[in-house]
């Protein structure tokens, strides 16, 4: 009996230890959203309600008429031509550096890693002047540029590990098969790519819709605002009105959240993919 | 119908030489095993074929075509890889139908849904179309690679040791499978091993290599019973060879074969045997040595080690400095620590030159 108690206990104190990283994790983010959606003079209330006794959405109209769909929209772009770009270009590299012996290929893979391990800030005088000569400063076009510079190597490192972990057999039958080098990696190896690509989807598009550093700095125009930036700037408009900057954070969060949610298991595969056969 | 030729054929990797000068002559129809242990050159002989290797010079030709410089997807051949290479994104009908689909080939739909069907069918697949290859046993992804390759009808196949992903019973059987379909499409065949008794069993041909040199190309029989060099001799035979050196000198008027233990009169009629005394390795094998406990020979020697194989057993006997594997009747009963007596075929004799290990027989060729 006392065996089987000890099971017991040990499962219970699981339990409980998940509840309070559960609680930590998600209490802030629970209060934000209940405190968006009450009215003012609920909010500060002591002692607050989690579940708010009346519901208004009041602040998030607030946000719809300061032009949040706008930001939303120019970060969506943003974000979305980001993705692709990383994508597009890691995929080729990463193939390349994992199928092709040829010269500079190590030199290559040593920029790529260095290229990662600079810090951003180091990075935001240099990248601004040279945006600024080329005529891209307050655009779009400009922090897509800027994204993908700073995003592709770590796709190409997640890609390139994915594809060592895919056996050259596959292409040298499908070669043999009678398809050309690139029919192969269209028909047999994308396809099998799947995990990786989502993987490295999914931070790319984590940083660039959150991003806010190299936003603010490249630009200073409404027109090509991104939602992060908005959010600094509702911070100065609305001064201290907790309401329409919940209503705000939350607006920026529940994108990626969902996205997160909807892909969370081709990611944890595409994570773990390069060290278990794939 | 395509034969296939190599000709001074020359690959290296870095300082690695894999293949110094291969000459090869396969002819059209037959089914030829290229044999050795893992490094000999077999592999990339294969992969030369195939194209996925350059030729550093020498010219490969199939058919009447040189085709160095073709990609493998004109070269009209196919392939079974040694872990299948199934695409794992498609059904089983996808992969096999996937060389009918390629660029070119112009199948209309009904056409690869009737020669998928027929492959599958050949094969003992056709419930299988719909399933994915990680839902398939071993035998069973075995025999779709096959059916890959045999659904384009290509001029040449290449198999990559197919087989040796499998138990020992599924690759007996398979070994029997694949020789019916030889014979049932008679397609020229080359085909990689590092298995003897595959070789063996299938082949029309069998090519030895070690050591990026081609060793010696013959049937199966001639490789069995005249190998032509102490490489040859020991890689081929389900046990090692028994080697023992020794002199060949004439003793009153008969050739004869002596070693520590041991003095065996030899076949007069072979040519090579001159009666000036010479060094020699006498190769033979543990058929070709018979134990028995009671006296019949004046050659005796203390039983180390017996096996059951079967039928029959095989004993260890030593005698002078050398061990010698050899049969033994089941009812003898011989057990380690007896005295046997044994006898040799003479019929079975190899000799081979001691410093160049080349057997004396094939001099005089």
């Amino acid at each position: 009996m006392s065996y089987k108690r000890a099971i017991l206990a040990r499962g219970l104190g699981t339990f409980v230890l998940n509840c309070v990283i559960v609680f930590f994790a998600l209490a802030p983010l629970l209060w934000g959203f209940s405190s968006s959606i009450k009215p003012t003079d609920q909010i500060l209330k002591v002692p607050p309600e989690i579940i708010p006794s009346e519901v208004t959405f009041a602040h998030y109209r607030t946000l719809i008429e300061n032009d949040v769909f706008r930001y939303m929209g120019n970060s969506a772009i943003v974000s979305a031509a980001t993705v692709l770009l990383c994508l597009g270009i890691g995929t080729f590299a990463g193939y390349a550096l994992s199928r092709f012996a040829f010269r500079g290929r190590n030199f290559v893979m040593v920029v790529v890693v260095t290229v990662m391990s600079i810090p951003i800030a180091a990075l935001l005088v240099p990248t601004y002047t040279l945006i600024a000569n080329i005529g891209l400063l307050d655009t779009r076009t400009g922090l897509v540029l800027l994204y993908t510079a700073y995003e592709l190597p770590i796709v190409i490192w997640i890609m390139l590990g994915y594809f060592n972990t895919i056996p050259r057999q596959l292409e040298h039958a499908a070669m043999i098969d009678g398809y050309s080098r690139f029919e192969t990696l269209r028909r047999v190896i994308l396809p099998l790519t799947g995990p990786a690509m989502i993987a490295s989807g999914l931070f790319v598009l984590t940083s660039a819709w959150n991003d806010f550093v190299v936003a603010v700095v490249m630009t200073s125009g409404q027109a090509v605002r991104t939602l992060p930036v908005a959010v600094y700037f509702y911070l100065g408009f609305f001064g201290r009105e907790w309401g329409p900057l919940l209503a705000a954070s939350m607006v920026s969060m529940a994108p990626i959240i969902l996205i997160f949610i909807l892909f969370q298991k081709y990611f944890v595969s595409g994570v773990t993919g390069g060290s278990v056969k794939g | 119908m395509t034969e296939v030729r190599f000709s001074h054929v020359r690959k290296s990797f870095g300082s690695v030489i894999a293949l110094a000068g291969l000459d090869l002559d396969i002819k059209s129809g037959d089914f030829v095993s290229l044999l050795g242990p893992s490094g000999s050159g077999k592999t990339t002989t294969l992969n030369l074929l195939a194209g996925l290797h350059a030729a550093d010079s020498g010219d490969i030709l199939i058919g009447d075509k040189r085709v160095n410089d073709l990609s493998p997807d004109r070269r009209n051949i196919a392939m079974v890889f040694q872990n299948y290479a199934l695409y794992p994104h498609m059904t089983v009908f996808e992969n096999i139908a996937f060389p009918l689909r390629a660029r070119g080939r112009g199948f209309a739909e009904a056409e690869i849904q009737k020669k998928v069907k027929g492959v599958a069918e050949s094969l003992g697949v056709a419930s299988l179309l719909a399933r994915y290859p990680k839902e398939l046993s071993g035998g069973q992804q075995q025999r779709i690679a096959l059916g890959r390759a045999m659904v384009r009808e290509p001029g040449v196949f290449l198999l990559d040791e197919p087989l040796s992903n499998l138990d020992a019973r599924l690759r007996i059987r398979m070994r029997r499978d694949i020789k019916a379909l030889h014979d049932r499409i008679r397609s020229t065949i080359v085909y990689v091993t590092h298995d003897q008794a595959e070789a063996l069993t299938m082949s029309t041909k069998i090519a030895v290599f070690d050591q990026g040199e081609l060793q010696q190309y013959g049937s199966p029989n001639e490789i069995y019973h005249r190998p032509l060099n102490m490489f040859v001799a020991n890689f081929v035979g389900e046990r090692e060879i028994n080697f023992i050196a020794g002199q060949l000198q004439a003793v009153e008027g008969i050739p004869t074969f002596i070693a520590p233990g041991l003095s065996l009169p030899v076949n007069a009629e072979e040519r090579w045997c001159s009666l000036e005394p010479r060094d020699a390795v006498l190769g033979i094998r543990t058929e070709a040595i018979f134990a028995r406990p009671t006296a019949g020979s004046e050659t005796v020697g203390l039983v180390e080690q017996v096996e059951l194989v079967g039928p029959e057993l095989v004993a260890y006997v030593k005698i002078g400095e050398s061990q010698l594997s050899c049969r033994a009747e089941l009812s003898s009963e011989l057990r380690s620590g007896d005295r046997v007596h044994l006898t040799f075929d003479p019929a079975h004799f190899h000799f081979f030159d001691p410093q160049t290990t080349a057997s004396l027989a094939g001099s005089t060729k």
